[in-house]
């Protein structure tokens, strides 16, 4: 039955790639949506991962970046750089807001930095400068191409304009974008004195960071203190949720999507083989046997929808990126994972309809055959 | 090899299809028992409940009532996960389209039985490479089925049907697709097959050119079935549309002028009925006109 079974789906090789490449366009939708979330994820905590420090610290209470708000007044950057174990600190003021260039509004998160004794600015730059003077910004240069904007251009933040000195390279993502400019600048914006949103801790050779967390908000009041490594997960765990049912339900049409087209393939080929159906049943295949044999060619069809999805993904995920910079796309062993399982459901039920279908076919027909 | 014993019984077989006033008896109180090496032929009229019966006696379709017995086995009495394993190894069948699989070639069409009884391959496929011999079809052995002939098609049909060398063999109107030579040659294999091998062979078929090759000729008409082996057909013309109907088995008829005249169909008695001096001036009792045949 098997040797029918596998032959019966190479039968009609034009049938079966069609069947394979329409299932793989729904997988290939689902790993999409899923690169897309990933790699929205990676880039939104970018800054984070990239910004020289050990340790975060912050407004009591507050344990994130993205959209978060924390105010510090600036002494406490020196209370922090006397705890013992602090190697070093660097202080930024930050503010969500909107950043308009030629017109056109983008949500950005604005960094204010203390030029010129930072580490906390951009880390790669596509052209200029990293580090923005007053009256100055860096932006990201995927946003400069998007808005037609190059360096010695302006752009207004809130009610101010200001001149890019700068396009940095990795600061970009859909949900925020990182601009930076002066913390004077931005206190100016803010209309606030002497305030930092975070200070940024480098701690000396050997001092565990969660030590030195717990070291810091024991010795400095109404503050928040977070290993680096905890700080990045806090954050894109923000920012993944809320995003989270939007991609949740991507993927879930995207599954539904497969499981039709698949469940459409297979009863195809089932009403295909209907007459070979009858003839096998009056032979002696039982009912269990048939279900067996549509459950295997669902399944054939579904792993080599699969496979071949990854394969466009992996093909076309780079050349996506290269056509539409803003796109940050990250095809992860656990998206190939979830694609694996969600297959595996979509085979189950795709099969379910035309199993029945075909058991049900009447051994009896074989002979009007 | 025991050629008095039974390989086939069934008693009282009734099929019935429809309810109330749409009821339909296509099957009649069969009764029927077919020995180890019997050729048995099934003829009678199209609708007379031919493939129905051996739809039952195969283990297809249930009997409304009635019981069948294989090899001692009442297949009627077995549960419908039971009857796949008793068709792959006690019956083979034969079709007229010979229902070949496509996706597979000759010798996998040949042992695809065999390995649906999951037992040891090696004796199913020194049995295959016999039959493969004995049917004239080492040539095709890898062909696939759309590449044959009619007559190769049946004669791979026939060792699918022997592969598990099952005690009877079904055949619906082997003969049916082929032309004289092959429906001959094919007929040959099946009366060798039953000589040779001791199987029972059923065979439906409306060809009368294979009448004698068979142990016993049994005829069904509105379901019921009587032995006729022993008959002559005297054929006569219908003398309304001309059709060749057999006198001896023909049940519409009517008395005109002292003279007996058959019919194909109640119809053509109708339109006879109308005005028979205009049918009858061409014959003069279609027993006796001058295109009367009779045949053994």
């Amino acid at each position: 039955m098997w040797r029918w079974t596998i032959s019966s789906l190479f039968s009609q090789p034009l049938a079966l790639i069609a069947s394979i490449a329409t299932a793989a366009s729904a997988f290939l939708l689902v790993l999409v949506f899923e690169a897309v979330y990933d790699g929205e994820a990676e880039q939104v905590v970018a800054y984070l991962k990239h910004a020289d420090a050990d340790v975060w610290v912050m407004q009591q209470g507050v344990s994130n970046m993205h959209m978060a708000t924390s105010y510090l007044s600036d002494y406490k950057t020196k209370q922090v750089r006397d705890v013992p174990g602090v190697a070093g600190v660097d202080q930024i003021l930050y503010l969500n807001t909107v950043v308009k260039s030629g017109g056109q509004p983008w949500f950005s998160f604005i960094v204010g930095l203390d030029v010129p004794d930072t580490r906390a600015g951009p880390w790669a730059m596509a052209a200029g400068r990293s580090l923005p003077g007053p009256g100055e910004v860096v932006v990201p240069a995927v946003f400069a191409g998007m808005t037609g904007l190059a360096l010695g251009g302006k752009v207004r933040i809130t009610d101010r304009d200001f001149t890019v000195v700068g396009l940095s390279e990795g600061t970009f993502s859909m949900a925020n974008s990182v601009i930076f400019v002066t913390r004077r600048d931005l206190e100016d914006i803010m209309t606030s004195l002497d305030i930092v949103s975070y200070i940024l801790v480098k701690a000396e050779t050997g001092v565990d960071p969660a030590a030195l967390a717990n070291d810091i908000e024991r010795d400095v009041d109404k503050v928040t203190a977070i290993p680096s490594g905890q700080f990045v997960f806090n954050d894109r765990n923000m920012a993944v949720q809320m995003g989270v049912e939007t991609i949740a339900l991507m993927t879930l049409i995207g599954a539904s999507l497969a499981v039709l087209l698949v469940a459409f393939a297979i009863y195809s080929l089932i009403a295909r083989q209907r007459r070979e159906l009858a003839v096998v049943k009056a032979l002696g295949a039982s009912n269990r046997t048939v279900y067996l044999s549509v459950a295997f060619q669902a399944a054939g069809i579904t792993l080599a929808s699969i496979v071949l999805s990854v394969l466009l993904a992996m093909l076309l995920m780079p050349a996506a990126t290269a056509l539409i910079p803003q796109l940050t796309l990250k095809l992860t062993l656990a998206s190939v994972g979830r694609i694996a399982v969600v297959g595996a459901v979509v085979a189950l039920i795709a099969s379910l309809i035309p199993a029945r279908q075909g058991a049900r076919v009447d051994p009896l027909s074989a002979f009007h055959a | 090899m025991m050629l008095n014993e039974t390989v086939l019984s069934c008693e009282n077989l009734v099929k019935t299809f429809g309810a109330g006033h749409t009821e339909v008896r296509a099957v009649d109180g069969v009764s029927l028992l077919v020995k180890r090496g019997e050729l048995v032929l099934v003829m009678g009229p199209s609708g007379s409940g031919k493939t129905t019966l051996l739809s039952m006696l195969g283990g297809l379709l249930r009997p409304t009532s009635g019981t069948v017995h294989i090899d001692g086995v009442e297949i009627t009495a077995l549960s419908e996960s039971q009857l796949p394993r008793i068709r792959a190894r006690s019956i083979g069948f034969v079709f007229q389209s010979f229902n070949l699989l496509d996706a597979l070639t000759v010798e996998e069409n040949i042992l695809f039985p065999a390995r649906l009884l999951r037992g040891p391959v090696t004796a199913a496929k020194s049995r295959a490479d016999e039959l493969i011999k004995r049917l004239g079809l080492s040539h095709r052995r890898s062909s696939q089925p759309g590449t044959l002939s009619g007559g190769e098609k049946q004669r791979v049909a026939i060792a699918r049907a022997l592969i598990n060398e099952p005690a009877l063999i079904l055949a619906d109107e082997p003969t049916g697709n082929l032309d004289s030579a092959n429906g001959q040659e094919v007929m040959m294999i099946l009366h060798d097959i039953a000589r040779d091998e001791g199987r029972s062979v059923i065979l439906v078929t409306h060809d009368p050119r294979v009448e004698d090759l068979a142990d016993r000729i049994l005829w069904l008409e509105d379901g019921a079935l009587r032995d006729r082996k022993a008959e002559r057909h005297s054929w006569v013309h219908d003398p309304v549309c001309g059709m060749r109907v057999d006198e001896w088995t023909a049940e519409i008829s009517t008395t005109f002028a002292q003279e007996r005249y058959v019919f194909c169909s109640q119809r053509c008695l109708d339109r006879f009925a109308t005005g028979p001096q205009q049918y009858v001036s061409k014959t003069s009792g279609n027993g006796d006109a001058p295109n009367t045949e009779d045949s053994a």
